[in-house]
Protein backbone atom coordinates (compact mmCIF):
# COMPACT_ATOMS: atom_id res chain seq x y z
CA UNK A 1 0.00 0.00 0.00
CA UNK A 2 0.78 3.25 -0.47
CA UNK A 3 0.04 6.46 1.48
CA UNK A 4 1.14 9.92 2.57
CA UNK A 5 3.23 10.32 5.91
CA UNK A 6 0.80 13.22 7.21
CA UNK A 7 -2.33 15.27 5.97
CA UNK A 8 -2.22 17.02 2.50
CA UNK A 9 -4.36 19.81 1.91
CA UNK A 10 -6.23 20.47 -1.79
CA UNK A 11 -8.52 22.34 -2.71
CA UNK A 12 -11.80 22.01 -0.66
CA UNK A 13 -10.88 18.68 0.61
CA UNK A 14 -7.49 17.65 2.89
CA UNK A 15 -6.54 13.89 2.67
CA UNK A 16 -5.12 11.99 5.44
CA UNK A 17 -3.12 9.03 6.12
CA UNK A 18 -4.50 5.91 7.23
CA UNK A 19 -2.88 2.52 8.62
CA UNK A 20 -4.71 0.34 6.43
CA UNK A 21 -4.70 -0.26 2.77
CA UNK A 22 -8.03 1.14 0.74
CA UNK A 23 -9.66 4.97 -0.16
CA UNK A 24 -12.29 6.37 1.79
CA UNK A 25 -13.91 9.58 1.25
CA UNK A 26 -15.22 11.01 4.01
CA UNK A 27 -15.08 7.53 5.58
CA UNK A 28 -16.54 5.73 3.22
CA UNK A 29 -14.59 3.23 1.44
CA UNK A 30 -14.42 3.67 -2.45
CA UNK A 31 -15.50 0.42 -3.69
CA UNK A 32 -18.13 -1.47 -5.79
CA UNK A 33 -20.52 -2.07 -2.52
CA UNK A 34 -21.11 1.83 -1.28
CA UNK A 35 -21.44 3.12 -4.84
CA UNK A 36 -24.99 4.13 -5.36
CA UNK A 37 -24.82 6.82 -7.84
CA UNK A 38 -23.08 6.35 -11.10
CA UNK A 39 -24.24 8.05 -14.05
CA UNK A 40 -23.32 11.90 -14.51
CA UNK A 41 -21.36 11.63 -11.32
CA UNK A 42 -20.21 8.78 -8.81
CA UNK A 43 -21.63 9.17 -4.82
CA UNK A 44 -20.67 6.80 -1.90
CA UNK A 45 -23.18 5.85 0.77
CA UNK A 46 -23.01 4.26 3.91
CA UNK A 47 -25.56 4.19 5.96
CA UNK A 48 -26.56 7.59 6.41
CA UNK A 49 -23.49 9.68 5.21
CA UNK A 50 -23.11 10.19 1.37
CA UNK A 51 -20.33 11.80 -0.31
CA UNK A 52 -21.02 13.22 -3.86
CA UNK A 53 -18.74 13.68 -6.99
CA UNK A 54 -15.99 11.28 -5.36
CA UNK A 55 -14.26 10.45 -8.58
CA UNK A 56 -12.98 13.88 -8.84
CA UNK A 57 -10.58 13.18 -5.65
CA UNK A 58 -9.84 9.06 -6.24
CA UNK A 59 -8.75 10.05 -9.87
CA UNK A 60 -6.05 12.44 -8.70
CA UNK A 61 -5.14 9.87 -5.67
CA UNK A 62 -4.67 6.66 -8.61
CA UNK A 63 -2.45 9.61 -10.93
CA UNK A 64 -0.23 9.76 -8.00
CA UNK A 65 -0.75 6.35 -6.85
CA UNK A 66 -1.65 6.48 -3.59
CA UNK A 67 -3.63 3.66 -2.35
CA UNK A 68 -4.38 3.97 1.41
CA UNK A 69 -6.09 7.15 2.64
CA UNK A 70 -9.10 8.86 3.86
CA UNK A 71 -10.04 11.96 2.12
CA UNK A 72 -12.11 14.83 4.15
CA UNK A 73 -14.17 17.27 2.59
CA UNK A 74 -13.69 20.78 3.97
CA UNK A 75 -16.60 23.01 2.01
CA UNK A 76 -18.40 25.25 4.57
CA UNK A 77 -20.31 27.43 2.27
CA UNK A 78 -23.73 26.79 0.25
CA UNK A 79 -23.25 27.21 -3.44
CA UNK A 80 -26.93 26.42 -4.43
CA UNK A 81 -26.40 26.37 -8.38
CA UNK A 82 -24.70 22.86 -7.77
CA UNK A 83 -27.44 20.14 -7.60
CA UNK A 84 -25.00 18.39 -5.29
CA UNK A 85 -25.89 20.90 -3.05
CA UNK A 86 -29.41 21.21 -3.10
CA UNK A 87 -29.14 17.79 -2.46
CA UNK A 88 -27.20 17.92 0.59
CA UNK A 89 -29.35 20.93 1.96
CA UNK A 90 -32.44 19.34 1.39
CA UNK A 91 -31.07 15.60 3.27
CA UNK A 92 -29.81 17.61 6.08
CA UNK A 93 -26.45 16.95 5.16
CA UNK A 94 -23.17 19.41 5.60
CA UNK A 95 -22.19 21.27 1.99
CA UNK A 96 -18.68 19.52 2.80
CA UNK A 97 -20.44 15.88 1.42
CA UNK A 98 -19.87 17.31 -1.91
CA UNK A 99 -15.77 16.43 -2.48
CA UNK A 100 -16.07 17.56 -6.19
CA UNK A 101 -14.58 20.48 -7.49
CA UNK A 102 -16.89 23.63 -8.68
CA UNK A 103 -15.36 24.05 -11.94
CA UNK A 104 -15.02 20.20 -12.61
CA UNK A 105 -11.66 19.85 -12.06
CA UNK A 106 -9.88 16.71 -10.99
CA UNK A 107 -8.48 18.84 -8.13
CA UNK A 108 -5.43 19.85 -10.07
CA UNK A 109 -4.41 21.50 -6.22
CA UNK A 110 -4.91 18.35 -4.64
CA UNK A 111 -2.91 16.36 -7.28
CA UNK A 112 0.11 18.73 -6.88
CA UNK A 113 0.44 18.86 -3.85
CA UNK A 114 0.63 15.04 -3.52
CA UNK A 115 3.40 15.41 -5.57
CA UNK A 116 5.33 17.15 -2.90
CA UNK A 117 3.85 14.91 0.14
CA UNK A 118 6.22 12.34 1.91
CA UNK A 119 4.78 8.76 0.74
CA UNK A 120 5.03 5.75 3.17
CA UNK A 121 5.17 2.15 0.98
CA UNK A 122 4.75 -1.26 2.15
CA UNK A 123 3.79 -4.20 0.43
CA UNK A 124 0.71 -5.23 2.36
CA UNK A 125 -2.04 -4.14 -0.59
CA UNK A 126 -3.96 -6.96 -2.05
CA UNK A 127 -5.85 -6.00 -5.16
CA UNK A 128 -7.32 -7.05 -8.38
CA UNK A 129 -7.48 -7.55 -11.88
CA UNK A 130 -9.07 -9.45 -14.96
CA UNK A 131 -8.60 -12.81 -15.82
CA UNK A 132 -9.41 -12.27 -19.38
CA UNK A 133 -10.32 -9.53 -21.76
CA UNK A 134 -14.03 -8.09 -20.87
CA UNK A 135 -16.18 -5.81 -23.03
CA UNK A 136 -19.39 -3.95 -21.73
CA UNK A 137 -21.54 -1.55 -23.29
CA UNK A 138 -24.26 0.97 -22.04
CA UNK A 139 -25.45 4.20 -22.82
CA UNK A 140 -23.83 4.30 -26.01
CA UNK A 141 -20.87 3.97 -25.11
CA UNK A 142 -18.34 1.03 -24.98
CA UNK A 143 -15.51 -0.24 -22.48
CA UNK A 144 -12.71 -3.02 -22.90
CA UNK A 145 -10.90 -4.35 -19.94
CA UNK A 146 -8.01 -6.79 -20.44
CA UNK A 147 -5.18 -8.06 -18.23
CA UNK A 148 -1.47 -6.80 -18.61
CA UNK A 149 1.39 -8.25 -16.90
CA UNK A 150 1.84 -8.08 -12.87
CA UNK A 151 3.17 -4.69 -11.83
CA UNK A 152 2.73 -3.01 -15.01
CA UNK A 153 -0.25 -0.49 -13.79
CA UNK A 154 -3.01 0.85 -15.85
CA UNK A 155 -3.17 1.69 -19.62
CA UNK A 156 -6.08 4.17 -21.29
CA UNK A 157 -7.13 4.93 -24.04
CA UNK A 158 -10.53 7.25 -24.12
CA UNK A 159 -12.54 8.73 -26.75
CA UNK A 160 -15.43 10.69 -26.34
CA UNK A 161 -16.75 11.98 -29.44
CA UNK A 162 -13.81 13.74 -31.35
CA UNK A 163 -11.68 13.93 -28.91
CA UNK A 164 -9.43 11.20 -27.55
CA UNK A 165 -6.38 10.17 -24.96
CA UNK A 166 -3.94 8.02 -24.25
CA UNK A 167 -1.71 7.45 -21.23
CA UNK A 168 -0.07 4.97 -18.81
CA UNK A 169 -0.27 4.92 -15.11
CA UNK A 170 2.30 3.09 -13.42
CA UNK A 171 1.62 1.61 -9.82
CA UNK A 172 3.20 4.82 -8.68
CA UNK A 173 1.66 6.97 -10.72
CA UNK A 174 1.67 8.91 -13.84
CA UNK A 175 4.07 11.44 -15.35
CA UNK A 176 3.79 15.40 -14.38
CA UNK A 177 2.78 15.99 -18.08
CA UNK A 178 -0.20 13.35 -17.49
CA UNK A 179 -1.22 14.36 -14.28
CA UNK A 180 -1.03 18.06 -14.98
CA UNK A 181 -3.08 17.28 -18.47
CA UNK A 182 -5.83 15.49 -16.72
CA UNK A 183 -6.00 17.87 -13.90
CA UNK A 184 -6.53 20.77 -15.46
CA UNK A 185 -9.43 19.48 -17.73
CA UNK A 186 -12.80 19.98 -17.33
CA UNK A 187 -15.66 17.44 -16.77
CA UNK A 188 -17.84 16.65 -20.35
CA UNK A 189 -20.99 18.73 -18.84
CA UNK A 190 -18.96 21.53 -19.06
CA UNK A 191 -15.57 21.20 -20.94
CA UNK A 192 -15.10 23.71 -23.96
CA UNK A 193 -13.89 21.01 -26.39
CA UNK A 194 -14.24 17.17 -26.89
CA UNK A 195 -10.13 16.78 -26.53
CA UNK A 196 -10.18 18.24 -23.21
CA UNK A 197 -13.36 15.74 -22.20
CA UNK A 198 -11.22 12.67 -23.34
CA UNK A 199 -8.43 14.07 -21.07
CA UNK A 200 -11.12 14.76 -17.89
CA UNK A 201 -12.31 11.02 -18.48
CA UNK A 202 -9.06 9.70 -17.66
CA UNK A 203 -9.24 10.46 -13.79
CA UNK A 204 -12.83 9.64 -14.05
CA UNK A 205 -11.73 5.66 -15.43
CA UNK A 206 -9.38 5.43 -12.80
CA UNK A 207 -11.43 6.39 -9.87
CA UNK A 208 -14.27 4.01 -11.33
CA UNK A 209 -12.61 0.56 -13.02
CA UNK A 210 -9.21 0.63 -10.91
CA UNK A 211 -10.17 2.76 -8.10
CA UNK A 212 -14.17 1.77 -6.97
CA UNK A 213 -13.93 -1.48 -9.25
CA UNK A 214 -10.70 -2.70 -7.88
CA UNK A 215 -9.17 -3.86 -11.26
CA UNK A 216 -5.60 -2.92 -11.67
CA UNK A 217 -2.75 -3.75 -13.95
CA UNK A 218 -5.01 -3.63 -16.81
CA UNK A 219 -5.43 -1.72 -20.20
CA UNK A 220 -8.50 -0.07 -20.48
CA UNK A 221 -10.07 1.30 -23.99
CA UNK A 222 -13.31 3.03 -23.80
CA UNK A 223 -15.66 5.04 -26.31
CA UNK A 224 -17.28 7.13 -23.79
CA UNK A 225 -20.88 8.12 -24.08
CA UNK A 226 -23.15 10.41 -22.21
CA UNK A 227 -23.47 9.81 -18.54
CA UNK A 228 -20.44 7.64 -18.61
CA UNK A 229 -20.33 6.43 -14.83
CA UNK A 230 -22.97 3.85 -15.85
CA UNK A 231 -20.74 2.34 -17.96
CA UNK A 232 -17.55 2.02 -16.42
CA UNK A 233 -19.01 1.13 -12.85
CA UNK A 234 -21.12 -1.57 -14.80
CA UNK A 235 -18.61 -2.92 -16.66
CA UNK A 236 -16.45 -3.76 -12.86
CA UNK A 237 -19.90 -5.08 -12.00
CA UNK A 238 -19.66 -7.18 -14.71
CA UNK A 239 -15.95 -8.24 -14.14
CA UNK A 240 -17.15 -9.82 -11.14
CA UNK A 241 -20.67 -11.04 -12.14
CA UNK A 242 -18.97 -13.21 -15.28
CA UNK A 243 -16.03 -14.08 -13.15
CA UNK A 244 -13.94 -12.35 -14.57
CA UNK A 245 -12.21 -10.52 -11.33
CA UNK A 246 -9.84 -12.66 -9.74
CA UNK A 247 -7.02 -11.43 -6.91
CA UNK A 248 -4.23 -10.53 -8.05
CA UNK A 249 -1.95 -10.60 -4.95
CA UNK A 250 0.03 -8.00 -3.13
CA UNK A 251 2.22 -5.15 -4.02
CA UNK B 1 -54.06 -7.10 -16.53
CA UNK B 2 -56.92 -4.50 -15.06
CA UNK B 3 -58.34 -1.69 -17.28
CA UNK B 4 -55.91 1.96 -16.98
CA UNK B 5 -58.46 3.66 -14.67
CA UNK B 6 -60.38 6.97 -15.97
CA UNK B 7 -59.83 10.02 -14.38
CA UNK B 8 -63.45 9.63 -13.34
CA UNK B 9 -63.37 6.52 -11.69
CA UNK B 10 -60.07 8.01 -9.67
CA UNK B 11 -62.21 11.06 -8.65
CA UNK B 12 -64.80 8.57 -7.59
CA UNK B 13 -63.00 6.10 -5.39
CA UNK B 14 -60.81 8.88 -3.57
CA UNK B 15 -63.79 10.12 -2.11
CA UNK B 16 -64.62 7.40 -0.26
CA UNK B 17 -61.65 6.29 1.32
CA UNK B 18 -61.41 6.92 5.04
CA UNK B 19 -59.00 5.33 8.02
CA UNK B 20 -55.89 6.05 9.76
CA UNK B 21 -52.35 6.53 9.24
CA UNK B 22 -50.12 9.47 8.23
CA UNK B 23 -51.62 11.92 6.58
CA UNK B 24 -51.59 11.43 2.38
CA UNK B 25 -51.53 14.71 0.58
CA UNK B 26 -51.72 14.65 -3.58
CA UNK B 27 -49.87 18.20 -3.64
CA UNK B 28 -51.36 18.87 -7.72
CA UNK B 29 -54.86 18.04 -6.77
CA UNK B 30 -54.61 20.94 -4.20
CA UNK B 31 -55.22 23.54 -7.24
CA UNK B 32 -57.29 21.15 -9.91
CA UNK B 33 -61.05 20.21 -9.78
CA UNK B 34 -60.50 16.73 -10.78
CA UNK B 35 -64.59 16.15 -10.77
CA UNK B 36 -63.46 17.76 -14.32
CA UNK B 37 -60.10 17.50 -15.16
CA UNK B 38 -57.76 18.86 -17.56
CA UNK B 39 -56.40 15.45 -18.90
CA UNK B 40 -56.24 13.20 -21.69
CA UNK B 41 -55.64 9.19 -21.04
CA UNK B 42 -53.57 7.81 -23.95
CA UNK B 43 -53.44 3.90 -23.52
CA UNK B 44 -51.56 3.80 -19.96
CA UNK B 45 -50.85 7.96 -19.65
CA UNK B 46 -52.28 10.04 -18.43
CA UNK B 47 -50.97 13.29 -20.42
CA UNK B 48 -52.48 16.79 -20.01
CA UNK B 49 -51.89 19.94 -17.27
CA UNK B 50 -53.94 17.75 -14.73
CA UNK B 51 -51.86 14.19 -15.65
CA UNK B 52 -50.02 14.49 -12.19
CA UNK B 53 -52.99 14.91 -10.07
CA UNK B 54 -54.78 12.06 -11.63
CA UNK B 55 -51.60 10.24 -11.50
CA UNK B 56 -50.87 10.61 -8.28
CA UNK B 57 -54.36 10.09 -6.57
CA UNK B 58 -54.67 6.87 -8.45
CA UNK B 59 -51.45 5.88 -6.63
CA UNK B 60 -52.59 6.96 -2.92
CA UNK B 61 -55.63 4.51 -3.88
CA UNK B 62 -53.46 1.52 -5.18
CA UNK B 63 -51.48 1.87 -2.05
CA UNK B 64 -54.16 1.83 -0.18
CA UNK B 65 -53.46 4.48 1.98
CA UNK B 66 -55.98 5.12 5.04
CA UNK B 67 -55.49 8.26 5.12
CA UNK B 68 -56.09 10.39 2.04
CA UNK B 69 -56.50 14.40 2.53
CA UNK B 70 -59.04 14.79 -0.30
CA UNK B 71 -60.30 16.40 -1.70
CA UNK B 72 -60.58 19.26 0.87
CA UNK B 73 -57.07 18.82 2.87
CA UNK B 74 -56.93 20.43 6.55
CA UNK B 75 -53.94 22.01 5.57
CA UNK B 76 -53.26 23.61 9.05
CA UNK B 77 -53.05 20.22 10.89
CA UNK B 78 -50.50 18.94 12.23
CA UNK B 79 -47.70 16.50 10.38
CA UNK B 80 -46.68 13.98 9.49
CA UNK B 81 -47.61 14.79 5.67
CA UNK B 82 -46.90 12.73 2.64
CA UNK B 83 -47.21 15.40 -0.46
CA UNK B 84 -47.28 13.15 -3.67
CA UNK B 85 -45.83 15.27 -6.41
CA UNK B 86 -44.66 14.53 -9.40
CA UNK B 87 -41.13 14.31 -8.67
CA UNK B 88 -39.31 11.79 -10.85
CA UNK B 89 -38.98 9.81 -8.25
CA UNK B 90 -36.91 11.99 -6.01
CA UNK B 91 -37.62 13.06 -2.73
CA UNK B 92 -38.08 16.80 -1.74
CA UNK B 93 -37.87 18.98 1.35
CA UNK B 94 -37.54 22.12 -0.34
CA UNK B 95 -39.46 24.30 -2.75
CA UNK B 96 -38.10 27.62 -3.97
CA UNK B 97 -39.95 30.17 -2.52
CA UNK B 98 -40.63 33.78 -4.54
CA UNK B 99 -41.07 37.79 -4.15
CA UNK B 100 -41.75 40.96 -6.23
CA UNK B 101 -39.53 43.34 -6.87
CA UNK B 102 -40.19 47.04 -7.34
CA UNK B 103 -37.19 49.04 -8.87
CA UNK B 104 -38.02 52.72 -8.81
CA UNK B 105 -36.82 55.40 -10.69
CA UNK B 106 -36.30 59.41 -10.47
CA UNK B 107 -39.16 61.50 -12.39
CA UNK B 108 -38.91 60.73 -16.07
CA UNK B 109 -37.05 63.52 -18.41
CA UNK B 110 -39.96 65.87 -19.96
CA UNK B 111 -40.96 64.89 -23.74
CA UNK B 112 -42.13 62.09 -24.88
CA UNK B 113 -39.31 60.89 -26.74
CA UNK B 114 -37.05 61.71 -24.40
CA UNK B 115 -39.10 59.80 -21.80
CA UNK B 116 -39.34 56.72 -24.11
CA UNK B 117 -35.37 57.03 -24.08
CA UNK B 118 -35.12 56.79 -20.25
CA UNK B 119 -37.44 54.13 -19.96
CA UNK B 120 -36.10 52.05 -22.63
CA UNK B 121 -32.36 53.07 -21.04
CA UNK B 122 -33.70 52.02 -17.51
CA UNK B 123 -35.50 48.75 -18.58
CA UNK B 124 -32.37 47.54 -20.59
CA UNK B 125 -30.20 48.37 -17.70
CA UNK B 126 -32.75 46.28 -15.43
CA UNK B 127 -33.05 43.48 -17.17
CA UNK B 128 -29.32 43.22 -17.93
CA UNK B 129 -28.69 43.14 -13.93
CA UNK B 130 -31.09 40.75 -13.59
CA UNK B 131 -29.56 37.73 -15.78
CA UNK B 132 -28.01 34.98 -14.25
CA UNK B 133 -24.32 35.01 -13.98
CA UNK B 134 -21.95 32.33 -12.24
CA UNK B 135 -18.57 32.06 -12.64
CA UNK B 136 -18.26 28.55 -13.24
CA UNK B 137 -21.91 27.13 -15.09
CA UNK B 138 -23.34 28.15 -18.34
CA UNK B 139 -26.37 29.72 -16.49
CA UNK B 140 -27.70 31.50 -19.66
CA UNK B 141 -28.23 28.73 -21.47
CA UNK B 142 -29.73 26.27 -18.69
CA UNK B 143 -33.04 25.77 -20.13
CA UNK B 144 -33.31 23.00 -17.72
CA UNK B 145 -32.63 24.50 -14.68
CA UNK B 146 -29.78 22.37 -13.62
CA UNK B 147 -27.82 25.50 -11.88
CA UNK B 148 -30.72 28.09 -12.22
CA UNK B 149 -32.76 26.41 -9.74
CA UNK B 150 -30.52 27.42 -7.40
CA UNK B 151 -29.92 30.56 -7.57
CA UNK B 152 -31.98 33.83 -7.16
CA UNK B 153 -33.66 34.60 -10.54
CA UNK B 154 -35.87 37.11 -11.91
CA UNK B 155 -38.94 37.84 -14.54
CA UNK B 156 -40.27 41.00 -15.78
CA UNK B 157 -43.67 41.61 -14.56
CA UNK B 158 -44.08 45.01 -15.66
CA UNK B 159 -42.63 48.41 -16.68
CA UNK B 160 -43.50 51.75 -16.27
CA UNK B 161 -42.10 55.37 -16.92
CA UNK B 162 -41.15 55.54 -13.33
CA UNK B 163 -40.25 51.30 -12.14
CA UNK B 164 -40.05 48.58 -13.26
CA UNK B 165 -41.44 45.22 -11.29
CA UNK B 166 -39.98 41.76 -11.25
CA UNK B 167 -40.99 38.58 -9.81
CA UNK B 168 -38.21 36.84 -8.00
CA UNK B 169 -37.46 33.12 -7.34
CA UNK B 170 -35.76 32.90 -4.01
CA UNK B 171 -33.79 30.15 -2.05
CA UNK B 172 -32.33 29.77 1.28
CA UNK B 173 -29.21 32.23 0.66
CA UNK B 174 -31.54 35.14 -1.13
CA UNK B 175 -31.06 38.09 1.36
CA UNK B 176 -32.71 41.36 0.50
CA UNK B 177 -29.12 42.74 0.42
CA UNK B 178 -27.98 40.73 -2.77
CA UNK B 179 -31.17 41.86 -4.43
CA UNK B 180 -30.58 45.18 -3.84
CA UNK B 181 -26.88 45.24 -4.40
CA UNK B 182 -28.17 44.03 -7.93
CA UNK B 183 -29.82 46.93 -9.11
CA UNK B 184 -28.83 49.95 -7.51
CA UNK B 185 -26.35 50.84 -9.69
CA UNK B 186 -29.15 50.60 -12.85
CA UNK B 187 -29.64 54.49 -13.73
CA UNK B 188 -31.75 56.85 -12.22
CA UNK B 189 -32.78 54.66 -9.30
CA UNK B 190 -34.18 55.85 -6.54
CA UNK B 191 -35.74 53.41 -4.13
CA UNK B 192 -36.12 49.31 -4.44
CA UNK B 193 -39.02 47.49 -2.66
CA UNK B 194 -39.04 43.86 -2.12
CA UNK B 195 -41.81 42.28 -0.95
CA UNK B 196 -41.43 38.31 0.16
CA UNK B 197 -44.48 36.64 -1.69
CA UNK B 198 -43.77 33.09 -0.13
CA UNK B 199 -40.84 31.74 1.49
CA UNK B 200 -38.32 29.36 1.58
CA UNK B 201 -38.28 26.69 4.52
CA UNK B 202 -36.68 23.27 4.43
CA UNK B 203 -39.14 20.69 5.44
CA UNK B 204 -38.16 18.80 8.82
CA UNK B 205 -39.63 15.37 8.32
CA UNK B 206 -39.42 13.22 11.45
CA UNK B 207 -36.23 11.04 11.67
CA UNK B 208 -38.51 7.85 11.24
CA UNK B 209 -40.30 8.82 8.23
CA UNK B 210 -37.39 10.28 6.34
CA UNK B 211 -35.92 6.90 6.75
CA UNK B 212 -39.11 5.03 5.79
CA UNK B 213 -39.68 6.63 2.60
CA UNK B 214 -35.60 7.59 1.81
CA UNK B 215 -35.63 2.92 2.15
CA UNK B 216 -38.82 3.01 -0.05
CA UNK B 217 -37.04 4.51 -2.37
CA UNK B 218 -34.02 2.54 -2.48
CA UNK B 219 -35.80 -0.62 -2.96
CA UNK B 220 -37.96 0.82 -5.89
CA UNK B 221 -35.93 3.13 -7.59
CA UNK B 222 -32.31 2.42 -6.01
CA UNK B 223 -32.04 5.93 -4.29
CA UNK B 224 -33.01 8.21 -2.45
CA UNK B 225 -31.77 11.65 -4.09
CA UNK B 226 -33.03 14.75 -2.60
CA UNK B 227 -33.90 17.95 -5.30
CA UNK B 228 -35.53 21.06 -5.66
CA UNK B 229 -38.66 22.46 -6.80
CA UNK B 230 -38.32 25.74 -8.60
CA UNK B 231 -41.10 27.01 -7.78
CA UNK B 232 -43.79 26.89 -4.79
CA UNK B 233 -45.92 23.70 -4.30
CA UNK B 234 -48.29 21.97 -2.30
CA UNK B 235 -45.11 21.34 0.07
CA UNK B 236 -44.27 25.02 1.31
CA UNK B 237 -48.49 25.03 1.63
CA UNK B 238 -48.14 23.23 4.54
CA UNK B 239 -47.62 25.16 7.95
CA UNK B 240 -45.98 21.69 9.61
CA UNK B 241 -42.39 21.32 9.41
CA UNK B 242 -42.98 17.38 9.38
CA UNK B 243 -43.64 16.72 5.68
CA UNK B 244 -42.07 15.45 2.45
CA UNK B 245 -42.28 14.98 -0.78
CA UNK B 246 -42.04 12.76 -3.62
CA UNK B 247 -43.19 10.83 -6.31
CA UNK B 248 -42.39 9.36 -9.56
CA UNK B 249 -43.63 10.93 -13.14
CA UNK B 250 -43.85 14.35 -14.15
CA UNK B 251 -46.94 17.49 -14.66
CA UNK B 252 -48.14 16.73 -17.59
CA UNK B 253 -47.29 12.80 -17.86
CA UNK B 254 -47.85 10.32 -15.68
CA UNK B 255 -47.79 6.35 -17.00
CA UNK B 256 -48.65 2.44 -15.25
CA UNK B 257 -45.35 2.46 -14.49
CA UNK B 258 -44.76 6.23 -12.96
CA UNK B 259 -48.77 5.44 -10.76
CA UNK B 260 -46.72 1.88 -9.69
CA UNK B 261 -43.52 3.03 -8.70
CA UNK B 262 -45.77 5.49 -6.49
CA UNK B 263 -47.56 3.21 -4.99
CA UNK B 264 -45.23 0.85 -4.12
CA UNK B 265 -43.04 4.07 -2.74
CA UNK B 266 -46.24 4.94 -0.72
CA UNK B 267 -47.01 1.45 0.84
CA UNK B 268 -43.54 0.26 2.02
CA UNK B 269 -43.22 3.77 3.21
CA UNK B 270 -46.53 3.49 5.21
CA UNK B 271 -46.01 -0.10 6.62
CA UNK B 272 -42.36 0.73 7.91
CA UNK B 273 -43.48 4.24 9.78
CA UNK B 274 -46.48 2.98 10.58
CA UNK B 275 -48.56 5.44 13.11
CA UNK B 276 -49.27 9.34 12.04
CA UNK B 277 -51.44 12.19 13.47
CA UNK B 278 -54.67 11.58 15.43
Amino acid sequence: MRTIDADVDGEFVRVEPVESDGLRVNGIPADLAHTRKADVRIDLVEGCKRCFVAEHVLGPLRLRGITAANVVGTVETWDFARPEHRFCYGADLAPSAVVGHPEGLPNPALAAALGSAGIVSNGDRSFGTVSEPLEYSHGGGTIRIEPLDPGTGVELDLVYGDGSFACTVPPDGADEATIDAVTHSTTPYLAPSDEEAATHAVADVLSDVVVIGDLDDVRIEADLGDAYHALTIGAARRARACGAYVERGER
Amino acid sequence: MSEFPTPASVHERALSVAGDGPAVLVGPALDTDLESPDVDVDGDCYVGPDAAAVGLLAAALDAGVGRLDYPDPSLAADGPWLVLSPCGGRLRTVDCGTATVRIEFDAPAAGSHARLTDQRKRLDSVLSAARPTHDHYPVELDDDGIFTTGMTTFSLESASADSVRLRATTTPSTTAEEIRDRFVDSPDVTRIVIERTVGVERAAPDAALRSAVEDAHVSVVGDCEYAWSSTPTALSTLPSANKIAFGAGTTERFDAEAVADTATILSKTVAAYGGGRE
